[in-house]
């Protein structure tokens, strides 16, 4: 069994600052669905604690690209691929990488708010007790950390024992965000993650993605575009498999090298 | 007559034909009731419940049948639903999807729609014969587990197949394993409808007759059965040698012993319904 990010003890008293930075390098990733080419050989560094940004129209590869980050793909029967992903130097997908220890290492908070039919408390308690943690203690800590650290503390703190299904949209997705951050990731991916959510709750996650960069490495798919240009250090263009352009935010929306960038940015296409 | 006016007219008649479908069946089954009702439910009392078998009427009991019954569904249920449950789990979430499971899936099926009987022979060679259990309640019980495995199988993988993809995504995300994510999220998720299935599968096994008689349960046993070795009646093969004895005082104790039999079974599909309904509240 081999971490790939060099793992901390779970520690009540650690902060998350402290957490080794997470650097991701991608050298040429194929991906394909049977015969499909979804990834047509695409390479790119991330840098620590920065938002970047996956924007591109439907059926571009993105979210397939994302998940290639905590291996979700690799529950798909057609799924095949070639390249490398390195976080810290460490080829995620060698043999050898323990993919339930990747997933504590890399969080995912996925498009649809997908609380578990559980309550408020045990939805953010299940990471730490997958983990064997039994210290009672240390994990109700853990969870009124998470919760004050998603804004939700406030909404939910009297009503813990009650189901996550009861929770508004934006709550859920609130919640979800706070069950991610309790098992202690550094790289967080979102895939669309206010896709579903009404503007108030859209801007209360951008608010809150915002004070995560502080902690973590996030990548986010998004088909805002106002999002993508309001919340994110770096942005990647992808078209048909394949990255377009990737640079400071600032740059891709102000002055795109490419015309497909620029076509798409502005709505002319996608 | 326009087009509307004629589409009306089919709609009226589909309903009034509909009504009258449903009436049959409801008519049949409250005129069944009914007679065995009025036949029967003057003899249901504390001695009919608790006295064992006599050869005159009015002295029998249906304590061993019951206890018979009892005995053959704690087993049945102890035996069929890890097994039943299990397999659906390992089909549903482990199974390659290839020809093989094609072929599992589909035979599956097919041995939920063998007659019973069929089963009682297995259940008399395997069971009795090559493992000589004989013709006790533990014989008993693995036939009549053969029989409702199907059923129990296909009411977990449909189940299981109506959890949200979501909820396990989340669970693997979080770095659960595969067993973590179906124990933790998805065997409580599908819970309501495996007991639901489950509950009805047993329903059945304690109204079944053919198997057990193949297997060698008696009709007259003069005592409840102490331990899985013992020979055993149910309330079923009661029942059928009570109606065939010429005696009027018989088919007033079978009538009331059917009563008995019926009141099982209202309960645990009733039951059954309960989880059900709970279950969809609480994925919705």
């Amino acid at each position: 069994m081999e971490t790939v990010i060099e793992q901390i003890p779970l520690d009540k008293t650690i902060d998350p600052s402290l957490k080794k930075k997470a650097k991701i390098e991608v050298k040429d990733i194929k991906v394909w669905y049977d015969d499909f080419n979804a990834i047509k050989g695409i390479d790119m560094d991330i840098k620590p604690n920065t938002v970047t940004a996956f924007i591109g129209p439907s059926g571009c590869g993105k979210s397939t690209f994302l998940r290639l980050f905590n291996r979700m793909n690799d529950y798909v029967e057609s799924f095949r691929m070639e390249g490398k992903i390195k976080v810290n130097g460490n080829n995620i997908y060698k043999k050898k990488v323990n993919v339930e220890e990747l997933r504590k290492e890399i969080g995912m908070v996925f498009q649809k708010p997908n609380p578990f039919p559980k309550s408020i408390f045990d939805n953010v308690a299940y990471g730490l007790k997958i983990q064997g943690i039994t210290d009672k203690q240390l994990i109700e800590e853990r969870v009124i950390d998470c919760l004050k650290q998603v804004a939700l503390w406030d909404e939910v703190k009297d009503d813990l024992k009650k189901s996550a299904m009861a929770l508004s949209g934006g709550q859920q997705q609130r919640l979800c965000i706070a069950r991610t951050l309790a098992v202690q990731p550094s790289i967080i991916l979102m895939d669309e993650p206010t896709s579903a959510l009404d503007p108030i709750s859209t801007a209360k996650v951008e608010e809150l993605i915002f004070k995560l960069k502080e902690k973590y490495t996030i990548i986010i798919v998004t088909h805002n575009m106002q999002q993508a240009s309001r919340i994110s250090d770096y942005t990647a263009f992808f078209y048909l498999g394949e990255l377009i352009e990737y640079g400071k935010t600032k740059t891709i929306f102000t002055n795109p090298e490419k015309q497909q960038t620029e076509n798409y940015i502005t709505g002319r296409f996608g | 007559m326009n087009n509307i006016q004629k589409n009306r007219l089919k709609d009226q008649i589909f309903k009034i034909w509909g009504i009258g479908c449903t009436l049959f069946a409801l008519i049949l089954l409250v005129f069944f009731i009914g007679d065995i009702l009025i036949d029967g439910i003057m003899r249901i009392d504390w001695g009919f419940i608790t006295d064992l078998p006599s050869r005159k009427a009015e002295k029998s009991g249906i304590y061993t049948a019951l206890m018979g019954s009892i005995w053959i569904l704690l087993l049945t249920t102890a035996i069929a639903f890890p097994v039943g449950v299990a397999a659906g789990v390992y089909l549903e979430e482990y199974s390659n999807k290839n020809k093989l499971s094609a072929i599992l899936e589909i035979n599956i099926s097919n041995l939920a729609g063998v007659p019973s009987i069929i089963y009682g022979l297995l259940g008399l060679e395997v069971f009795v014969r090559i493992m000589g259990l004989g013709a006790s309640v533990l014989a008993g019980s693995l036939t009549l587990s053969l029989l409702i495995l199907p059923i129990i199988i296909v009411a977990t993988r449909e189940a299981i197949k109506a959890v949200p993809k979501s909820i396990k995504d989340a669970s693997f995300a979080l770095g659960a394993s595969k067993w973590q994510t179906i124990w933790n999220q998805v065997l409580p998720a599908s819970s309501g409808g495996i007991l639901t299935g489950v509950i009805l599968a047993l329903s059945r096994a304690v109204g079944e007759t053919a198997p057990l008689i193949v297997v060698g349960a008696l009709a007259y046993v003069p005592f409840a059965p102490e331990s899985p070795m013992d020979e055993f009646s149910v309330l079923p093969i009661q029942i059928f040698n009570w109606i065939s004895r010429p005696q009027h005082g018989f088919i007033e104790n079978a009538a009331a012993a059917i009563i008995i039999l019926l009141l099982i079974t209202f309960i645990m599909n009733g039951i059954a319904v309960y989880f059900r309904n709970k279950w969809q509240r609480k994925l919705n």
